[in-house]
């Protein structure tokens, strides 16, 4: 079906977090950073938009997508926008962070070997038999360990085209939904997935972190079609 | 596409006035010699006209301008359009909301890294006039935390953006804005013109003088937009 009213995508990380050592909280400022990302969406809703509001199965992503459910919420209130529809977040499996398995486990990755251990089943591996692993070896020696991933042509699990063309068939799929009113949704996620999608179908190349809070916006249009816009680049992807 | 270059600074003749806390008009002195030769030298303060200020300017061991990259003050600029804004008009977060309202009607957002441009039009009928620092619009301190909140790798300003200063016996504890934003690692471009001429985004550029161990330096500034 394509879509009759507008759909927008967008592709948000979530807050600051102190480190990556494990699924961390987000830190105050980091909580003020999703404050002032709700207000700016909520800048840009449109009268009878639904907004829907996912996040990845981790706690930082959870969280975040509350703070800012709260922050439009509150921005719709006080500017009248009742006409605006914001649904509760969800958690969703399509945007989550590549699946890697390491030992028969899907892991997240992590920085340090000791937070990795404490993700697999007790006595399978210990921090040292896991630096061992080639893969995570490379990981943990680089200092951008995400662009490690993001260009490794075989890593142990999904690579970075498969979960970028994760992401957009996600996307594209809400162009299934009955699409008489505008519809947004906000997906809450991580760097990896971001940057894998910017690498595949923005930029070409990988571009770092992105900030926290920082987001990726996708534009869909009545043919299908698709204006990706991140920072200062934009780019039409076919439907 | 077709693209152009916006001057967005302004002339600078003798006797333009510069901030009231240095009285210092532009003064030129021109030197010859017969036959045609000639070598001109200014006097004036280096707030005047365009400029761009780094921390120094009010935070002691700040950074200084020459320490000011120039990736900071070039590159994608968002313009937040507040006219019609009043003579001695303050600024405040609900203007900037506003601005930002406009900008989303236009299909634009503020993005992290952006160059925010605050346009009021202020410069364009007042600068290098005895009126322009005393009876300019001001931004509030919360204004100012509202821009630094959305992490611009710079902020440009038509207007004289610090409402105590407008004032003689000034003290530097009171230059709340221009504290906000520098001490968050953020330039400010002041004396801006031409701003109405922009789309909500362009390709924005203000290099500047590269003065050594000092808090200020002139700056010719231009926007390039895409027709």
């Amino acid at each position: 079906m394509k879509a009759t009213a507008p759909l927008r995508v967008h592709w948000m990380r979530h807050g600051e977090v102190v480190s990556h050592r494990g699924d961390l909280p987000v830190t105050e400022h980091g909580k003020r950073q999703i404050e002032i990302a709700g207000q700016q969406f909520a800048s840009t809703l449109i009268p009878g938009e639904t907004v829907a509001l996912l996040h990845a199965p981790t706690r930082r992503t959870q969280e975040t997508a509350f703070i800012l459910h709260e922050s439009i919420a509150k921005l719709c209130n006080d500017m009248q926008r009742s006409q605006v529809r914001l649904l509760e977040p969800v958690e969703h499996w399509a945007i989550r962070n590549p699946d890697i398995y390491i030992a028969g486990t899907r892991i997240e990755l992590v920085s340090s070997a000791e937070a990795l251990a404490e993700q697999l089943p007790p006595s399978t591996l210990s921090p040292e038999e896991l630096a061992q692993i080639s893969f995570l070896h490379g990981f943990w020696s680089t200092p951008d360990r995400i662009g490690y991933w993001v260009s490794h042509p075989d890593p142990p699990g999904e690579d970075a085209d498969t979960v970028a063309r994760r992401l957009l068939t996600f996307a594209t799929s809400l162009l299934d939904l009955p699409l008489t009113q505008p519809l947004r949704y906000i997906c809450v996620t991580h760097s990896p997935p971001m940057r894998a999608f910017l690498r595949r179908y923005l930029l070409e190349y990988d571009p770092g972190e992105p900030e926290y809070a920082e987001s990726i916006n996708l534009e869909f249009v009545a043919d299908g079609s698709c204006m990706i816009r991140y920072r200062q680049e934009r780019r039409v992807v076919k439907g | 596409m077709a693209s152009r270059i916006v001057d967005l600074s302004p002339l600078v003749p003798q006797g333009f006035k510069g901030p009231p806390s240095t009285n210092i008009g532009v003064q030129f002195e021109v030197r010859t010699k017969p036959g045609y030769w000639q070598s001109a030298q200014v006097l004036m303060s280096l707030h005047t006209g365009c400029h761009v200020e780094s921390a120094l300017h009010c935070i002691e061991n700040g950074e200084s301008i020459d320490q000011v990259d120039l990736e900071r003050v070039i590159g994608s600029a968002v313009i937040l359009d507040l006219t019609p804004v009043a003579e001695r008009a303050l600024i405040d977060i609900s203007d900037l909301e506003r601005a930002q309202e406009r900008l989303a009607a236009q299909n634009e957002t503020i993005q992290i890294g952006d160059i925010l441009l605050l346009r009021t039009d202020w410069a364009q009928r007042a600068i290098g006039t005895p009126v322009y620092f005393p009876q300019s619009p001001g931004l509030t301190e919360s204004a100012a935390r509202w821009l630094v909140d959305r992490r611009p790798k710079c902020i440009g300003c038509d207007f004289f953006e610090e409402p105590a200063a407008r004032e003689p016996g000034w003290t530097a504890d009171q230059f709340v804005v221009h504290r906000t934003i520098l001490s968050a690692g953020i330039p400010l471009v002041e004396g801006l013109v031409n701003l109405v001429e922009l789309p909500p985004r362009c390709q924005f550029f203000a290099p500047f003088y590269r003065f050594a161990g000092i808090d200020s330096a002139l700056a010719r500034a231009f926007a390039i937009v895409e027709d």
